[in-house]
């Protein structure tokens, strides 16, 4: 149950990934032919710039997840990498933990921010006057989503701890070992130099 | 007394390898809480969207995104081929192109793991077959990997300038100088090392004339899209994040022309895009509240006077700033020590008149080194991840040199403000 909860939710959030990858490229091409325009013709589209940092925030917030499932969000390992497998088990559970927490915070005075400006009908100070609750909700569910996983990872963290398999539990929330990370980023080179 | 508080809670949080996005908000949001009478909590989610939207800040997904696109099209190798055709004469021949490539390379992509792990892939069996000594080798792979965060466009560079609210265009301009001119420090070092023993050193290449200039149809590229970001920077036409864009869409014009496009090519870019730029983003979007509240509490004018009970001279301050920052880099990871310590110190030495860009590009010089010193240093275990053969001393002690010419040049900068900051009097 709980593994296929945690598959799934690694593969929407990867989709997630994909999505937000796909609307900062698209937010580079609309600068890039802004620029061009204004440069080369004196022609300006106008909301390049708003509409790219919308672009920002929602893929910041959808990416968060993705990160997490790649144990990218940095984690100083100091004391951790000293420990016997117990404490490590104590000190994920804490950095999850607060984690949560601090999403859950985050994700209510995000909703405010969004509740705000339904109620003031709030728009952008610019030409476009883009309504702002449409680009912050898509923001706050990304916060939401992220919190959401948080809570995934503590709950499958301390399902396998109780069934007693600590590795499984590890694997779902420890810190990535350096050679994770150069797999991660690189793995594609590594396999084509060995190819040849 | 507020220092103490904050200083112990943030440690004890950190040391918990509590992550450091959630440390740093823990410590706003508490340190809001004890010294303040506001609610400032409540400004979280406003600070955060705007924070969240801030468009100089999307210049950081972006190169992140130019580095991925060129890593991902494989062009390391090309530009690590066509280097060694042209830099193969000098004493030291491949050596001088692992400093040469990593400085290219790193200088568009935004992870410095990548990169070293890329250079040290396409690099190492050509050492290995040419009889390189393997510690100096592994070393300067590692040593080269720094000068990317130094040389623009460089992320690093936009945090700081982000957190300490200086323009990037001057930062960019005043890495230039140090950066090339610590690459050469790093080219003479190898030079003179493998005169005085050439068995460091690997069999001569003889390269024709010809075999470079067509190397050149793999160097030139790179370059064009070097100039494209930088240049459009400097000329005034184009904003950071601007240039960031046209160099996304330059580099895939260039993975175009190396047919390295398909799908796949692209979900492996979004996917290292995203996990490398939401991780700086999340640690920027804590830090940017906790600046918040210490400014609120007015965290910098308490240091000051602090600093000025102390009766100490700026320039004793700055040697023990740097001090400070020689030892944190042996054990804290690059990017969370910047986002922890910037917002407190900078504002210190910049109130006793130091130049905030040239504090900048000290401040980068000291995680370069931090990031091929032992025992945290990053580079020097990712370089041994990839060679999975050997020890890992032979790594540091194959790097030692180099963080020594990077003493050197720190040394240099703070005698010679002028090197970071002559450029820069040009743009305003």
């Amino acid at each position: 149950m709980i593994f296929h909860l945690l598959e799934k939710s690694e593969k929407i959030s990867q989709i997630a990934a994909w999505c937000s990858g796909l609307l900062l490229f698209l937010a580079s091409i609309m600068i890039a032919v802004e620029v061009v325009l204004r440069k080369a013709f004196a022609v300006s589209m106008g909301g390049a710039d708003e509409l790219s940092s919308y672009a920002l925030a929602i893929s910041c917030t959808w990416g968060f997840s993705y990160a997490l499932f790649r144990k990218s969000h940095i984690r100083i390992d100091v004391l951790y990498c000293r420990l016997p497998q117990k404490g490590r088990a104590f000190l994920d559970l804490l950095a999850y933990g607060l984690l949560a927490i601090y999403l859950v915070t985050l994700s209510y005075f995000g909703f405010l921010v969004v509740k705000t400006s339904v109620i003031k009908h709030s728009v952008a100070n610019t030409p476009l006057a883009t309504p702002l609750w449409i680009p912050q909700t898509l923001w706050l569910l990304g916060l939401f989503w992220f919190a959401f996983m948080i809570f995934v990872i503590l709950a499958a963290t301390s399902y396998y701890r109780l069934r007693g398999n600590p590795q499984q539990a590890a694997q779902v929330s420890g810190i990535s070992t350096l050679d994770e990370e150069i797999q991660e980023t690189a793995d594609v080179r590594i396999e084509r130099t060995q190819q040849k | 007394m507020i220092v103490t508080v904050t200083l112990i809670l943030l440690l004890l949080l950190l040391v918990l390898s509590v992550p450091v996005a959630a440390a740093l908000s823990f410590l706003g949001l508490s340190i809001g809480r004890i010294f303040s009478d506001f609610p400032l909590y409540r400004a979280m989610g406003e600070i955060t969207w705007s924070a969240s939207t801030d468009f100089l800040l999307l210049s950081i997904p972006l190169f992140v995104m130019l580095g991925e696109i060129l890593l991902r099209a494989g062009i390391a190798e090309k530009t690590y081929n066509a280097l060694n055709n042209w830099l193969s004469w000098l004493p030291g021949g491949l050596l001088q192109a692992n400093i040469g490539t990593s400085a290219l390379f790193a200088a568009t992509s935004g992870s410095s793991v990548a990169t070293a792990a890329t250079i040290t892939t396409v690099a190492l069996p050509q050492g290995r077959r040419f009889n390189y000594s393997e510690k100096l080798f592994a070393g300067s792979i590692a040593a080269g990997g720094t000068l990317g965060i130094l040389i623009p466009p460089s992320i690093n560079l936009i945090v700081y300038g982000f957190l300490t609210n200086t323009s990037i265009p001057r930062l960019f301009l005043a890495g230039i100088v140090p950066g090339i001119l610590l690459a050469l420090l790093f080219m003479l070092c190898l030079s003179i090392a493998c005169l005085i023993n050439p068995s460091l050193s690997g069999g001569k290449q003889d390269v024709s004339w010809q075999k470079r200039f067509t190397s050149l149809q793999d160097l030139i590229p790179v370059l064009i899209i070097f100039v494209i970001v930088i240049g459009s920077i400097y000329a005034g036409l184009a904003t950071p994040t601007e240039s960031a864009a046209l160099g996304v869409l330059a580099s895939l014009a260039l993975a175009f022309r190396y047919r390295a496009v398909s799908i796949d090519f692209f979900k492996q870019v979004f996917e290292g895009t995203i996990r490398t730029s939401s991780m700086i983003m999340l640690i920027l979007i804590s830090a940017n509240f906790l600046n918040f509240v210490l400014d609120s509490i007015g965290l910098a004018e308490m240091l000051n006077d602090f600093i000025i009970n102390l009766g100490a001279s700026p320039l004793q301050t700055l040697l023990v700033v740097i001090l400070l920052y020689i030892i944190l880099g042996f054990f804290v990871e690059t990017l969370s020590l910047m986002v922890i310590t910037v917002p407190i110190i900078a504002p210190i030495l910049i109130s006793m008149g130091y130049d905030p860009i040239w504090f900048g590009i000290l401040l980068i010089l000291l995680i370069e080194m931090a990031l091929i010193t032992p025992p945290v240093g990053l580079n020097l275990y990712v370089v041994q991840g990839v060679r999975r053969t050997g020890s890992i001393s032979d790594v540091m002690l194959g790097a030692a040199p180099f963080v020594f010419m990077i003493g050197i040049m720190i040394v240099l900068l703070v005698i010679f403000p002028e090197i970071a900051l002559y450029f820069t009097q040009f743009v305003n």
